[in-house]
């Protein structure tokens, strides 16, 4: 999907899927494959994600059930790589043998307890008490396992005399010992030959389970994820969406879990946005520090959860899936590589525009053409914008430049200073001169407000710098230039 | 016996600690399990190793390495790839999750007797999670610990409340050096524990920084004990700071960096426990001389000393003559278990 890592991380998608609490080493696997779902997979992602609905449900109560299947979880150890040995044939060890114990107890374990709980249709485990059982051949139900006395006679007789002889060596006075030592080394060598076999054996029955058992690792995986992401859909607000066919993105209240905490942080609290986006241009302006780089990744945040199979945080989210997403933010790291950032820029317009050829793309750019002079800054723009009028992709794109704008095109603006008692801020602000920064973000409306008829792009970089006590000659100076 | 001691100390875990490699830390070990098994000792022994790095060493110097003779019930925590050189019936109780570079440490119950072959976690805190292991299967398990006397890892370090230091002729080719060297670590053991009302203020703030000083107040240092950590701290120290606490391990370079930097008599030197303290007999007696009040945080009872006379390298000292010299300058029971369990010790 075209994002960078450095961009995942800056559009608040690292932070989210951090949060996963994921417990199995299967789920982990899960998580880490970072499935994505393409438009021709709407059938299964809408399953996946009526799966995680189903936990989000029962959160509450089923809670105590939930917890208990998190109790189980904690014992779930990666023995995939010891079922795939027996599978070839190969004869496991004796930890091997143990921990396929457990895990035949974990799942029996699980089964008992999802009886407690709703699944989704076609989920299941195999129960594994076969082989449980095989491996407690005393039926002692302890969870532990050894080469037991009762799976051969012949091994029963050898430790018999191998216990003997061990008892003789305790007897005997250390220096006369050494003969006996050679034969409890005569001994060991037959118990070990034994247990080998009966090892053998015991691999035999893990490989006519092993396909049930790969089955439940995977089952285990779902069940994990799942529940995480009904969790993390619990903890910051996550809603059922609903997938349409339209490559249309329509959000109510949506919301960035990494935003929120880092604003709770900081005694604020993080605006929602509303958008409704449709293939062709979108064009998103408003004041310096109002927001407009958030939005944008907002959007692109709950547009990603929902194609990787998680709830987006928002009271409502209908969409489309896409081909690709593509993404200019603020900065990015081919700058590092040399290049100037608007060389670097245009390569990767370059090849996102050939995608948008065959595919059907969501593309978020931040401020393209920043870094270049302002009247070829502004007809770049202007030239893109038209280029994705009739397209099939969306284009949504945040500007400075004026002008922009075209009959067809879509126009949000961030509220910025509408409404705001210019005077009564600045009076505000002489007396708490070095809190200025955080009092202009307190009374900037960071919402997005759609723009139904053509709009002059508002001053309000005119009036940060009044706020911020900028010489007031120069302002006056300045103001007569616009 | 040895195993007396364990008894009237009144102690629940044991480190083997040895002053070098070859110095005959398993035959220590095989001589205590021998001694529990002969008086019926009722803990039951729960046997791991800590920073078990010397391995391929005592590869290079080719020295045939005892193994350890265990009875039945006994519990012990070893890595996977060992387990095979375990020759007993051994009941899987646990994998633990700690990786060594020898696999994933098990924790398995002897069902029968037989030798083992044990390298546990190298780090002290997957030590102590063994041991919480051990207690959880069975609550009243004697933790038995070998382990080297190393920077990296120590087997003391909060693990277990007592001791037995193993030292020999492999610690060096003058016997007079041994003593000196072995008789400075018996005095480092028997440093006391810091007073009471000074813990009372330290423990908090130390439990979150590696270093700090008490004087007027307290003040810490957030870097870890290397070289610039010392010169640091020397700047920090007034004539008013009258306590300097450590945690980690601290070196004859931090010490001499620590002296050249400030004026040290008279004040208290606090560091976790004897295992942490690295210095050579020459700075220890300079330590002394200056006045310096050495204290632990947790005092690891020293219960004795062992001796093995002979060294790979072909060196070997009289026993009678080594042990005559060291209890020159010790009351602590000092055990030649060298040549007495020869034929326990089943050569690899």
């Amino acid at each position: 999907m075209l994002l960078s890592a450095k961009e995942r991380k800056d559009i608040g998608l690292e932070y989210v899927l951090d949060k996963l609490q994921i417990m199995t080493p299967y789920g982990e696997k899960r998580k880490n494959e970072r499935r994505l779902y393409r438009p021709g997979e709407k059938e299964l992602l809408q399953e996946e994600l009526e799966a995680v609905l189903l936990f989000y449900h029962q959160k509450e109560s089923r809670a105590y059930a939930l917890h208990d299947l998190e109790y189980e979880f904690c014992r779930v150890k990666d023995i995939q790589a010891s079922v795939e040995r027996a599978k070839r044939g190969a004869t496991l060890d004796e930890v091997e043998l143990f921990e396929m114990k457990v895990f035949s107890r974990v799942i029996g374990e699980l089964l008992r307890k999802l009886k407690e709980i709703e699944v989704p249709q076609g989920f299941k485990l195999y129960s594994l008490e076969t082989l449980e059982k095989r491996l407690d051949p005393e039926g002692t139900g302890i969870l532990t396992f050894y080469i037991y006395d009762a799976y051969s006679e012949e091994l029963t007789r050898i430790r018999k005399e191998k216990r003997e002889l061990e008892e003789r060596i305790y007897q005997t006075k250390e220096e006369e010992r050494a003969p006996l030592f050679e034969q409890r080394a005569e001994l060991v060598v037959q118990e070990e030959e034994e247990e080998r076999k009966i090892r053998k054996e015991l691999s035999r029955d893990v490989e006519e389970e092993a396909d049930e058992l790969l089955h439940n690792m995977d089952a285990i995986a779902k069940l994990d994820h799942w529940i995480a992401k009904a969790k993390l859909a619990m903890a910051y607000g996550g809603v059922m969406p609903t997938l349409l066919h339209e490559s249309e993105i329509h959000l109510v209240e949506a919301s960035s879990p990494m935003m929120e905490d880092y604003l709770r942080e900081e005694l604020a609290s993080f605006q929602k946005l509303d958008i409704d986006l449709c293939p062709g241009t979108t064009v998103v302006t408003g004041a310096n520090m109002g927001g407009k780089s958030v939005s944008l990744k907002t959007v692109l945040l709950n547009v990603m959860l929902v194609h990787l199979g998680m709830l987006p945080f928002a009271k409502e989210a209908r969409l489309g899936l896409f081909d690709f997403v593509f993404y200019l933010g603020d900065d990015f790291e081919d700058v590092k590589a040399g290049l100037s950032s608007f060389g670097a820029e245009i390569l990767r317009l370059r090849e996102v525009l050939k995608r948008t050829k065959n595919e059907v793309g969501l593309l978020v750019l931040d401020e393209p053409a920043r870094g270049t002079n302002p009247r070829e800054g502004r007809a770049i723009v202007k030239g893109l914008s038209q280029h994705f009028m009739g397209e099939k992709s969306v284009l949504l794109l945040a500007t400075h430049f004026d002008q922009i704008l075209e009959p067809g095109m879509v126009h949000y603006q961030i509220r910025g200073f509408e409404g705001v008692d210019f005077e009564a801020l600045k009076s505000q602000l002489l007396f708490e001169e070095k809190k200025s920064l955080e009092t202009i973000r307190a009374q900037m409306d960071y919402r997005l407000e759609p723009v139904l008829e053509e709009r002059e792009v508002p001053k309000d970089a005119l009036h940060i710098c009044t706020l911020l006590g900028l010489d007031e000659e120069l302002i006056q100076t300045i103001s007569q230039l616009l | 016996m040895l195993i007396d001691s364990l008894r009237s100390n009144n102690l629940s875990s044991l480190a083997i600690i040895g002053m070098e490699k070859n110095v005959g830390k398993t035959t220590v070990l095989n001589h205590l399990i021998q001694e529990a098994k002969a008086v019926g000792f009722t803990p039951t022994l729960a046997i791991t190793s800590i920073g078990r790095d010397g391995e391929e060493k005592d590869l290079v110097t080719s020295t045939m390495k005892p193994k350890i003779y265990v009875y039945p019930g006994t519990l012990v925590a070893t890595a996977r790839d060992f387990l095979k050189h375990c020759d007993l019936t051994k009941e899987i109780l646990a994998t633990t999750g700690i990786s060594t570079s020898v696999g994933e440490v098990v924790i398995f119950r002897a069902k029968s007797a037989g030798f083992v072959e044990i390298a546990g976690p190298s780090g002290v805190e997957d030590a102590r999670r063994i041991k919480d292991l051990f207690l959880e299967i069975d609550a009243d398990s004697f933790y038995l610990v070998d382990g080297a006397l190393s920077r990296k890892s120590t087997a003391g370090h909060f693990l277990t409340d007592g001791a037995i230091l193993a030292t020999g002729a492999a610690l060096d080719h003058s016997m007079a050096k041994v003593v000196e060297k072995t008789l400075t670590m018996v005095e480092i053991f028997e440093s006391p524990e810091i007073e009471q009302e000074d813990r009372l203020l330290i423990e908090e703030p130390l439990s979150t920084s590696r270093l700090l000083l008490l004087g007027e107040g307290i003040t810490t240092l957030e870097t870890d004990l290397a070289f610039t950590a010392a010169r640091e701290l020397a700047e920090k120290i007034t004539p008013s700071t009258r306590l300097i606490a450590a945690r980690g391990v601290i070196t004859d370079s931090f010490i001499t960096t620590l002296m050249a930097g400030a004026d040290l008599r008279g004040k208290t030197l606090v560091i976790e426990d004897a295992t942490r303290l690295f210095v050579g007999t020459d700075l220890w007696r300079r330590l002394k001389r200056l006045d310096l009040d050495i204290r632990v945080l947790q005092k690891i009872k020293l219960i004795g000393l062992t001796i093995n006379p002979f060294s790979p390298r072909g060196i070997h000292f009289d026993s009678v003559a080594l042990e005559d010299a060291l209890r020159q300058g010790t009351s602590i029971p000092i055990y030649d278990v060298g040549r007495k369990d020869a034929s326990i010790s089943k050569r690899t």
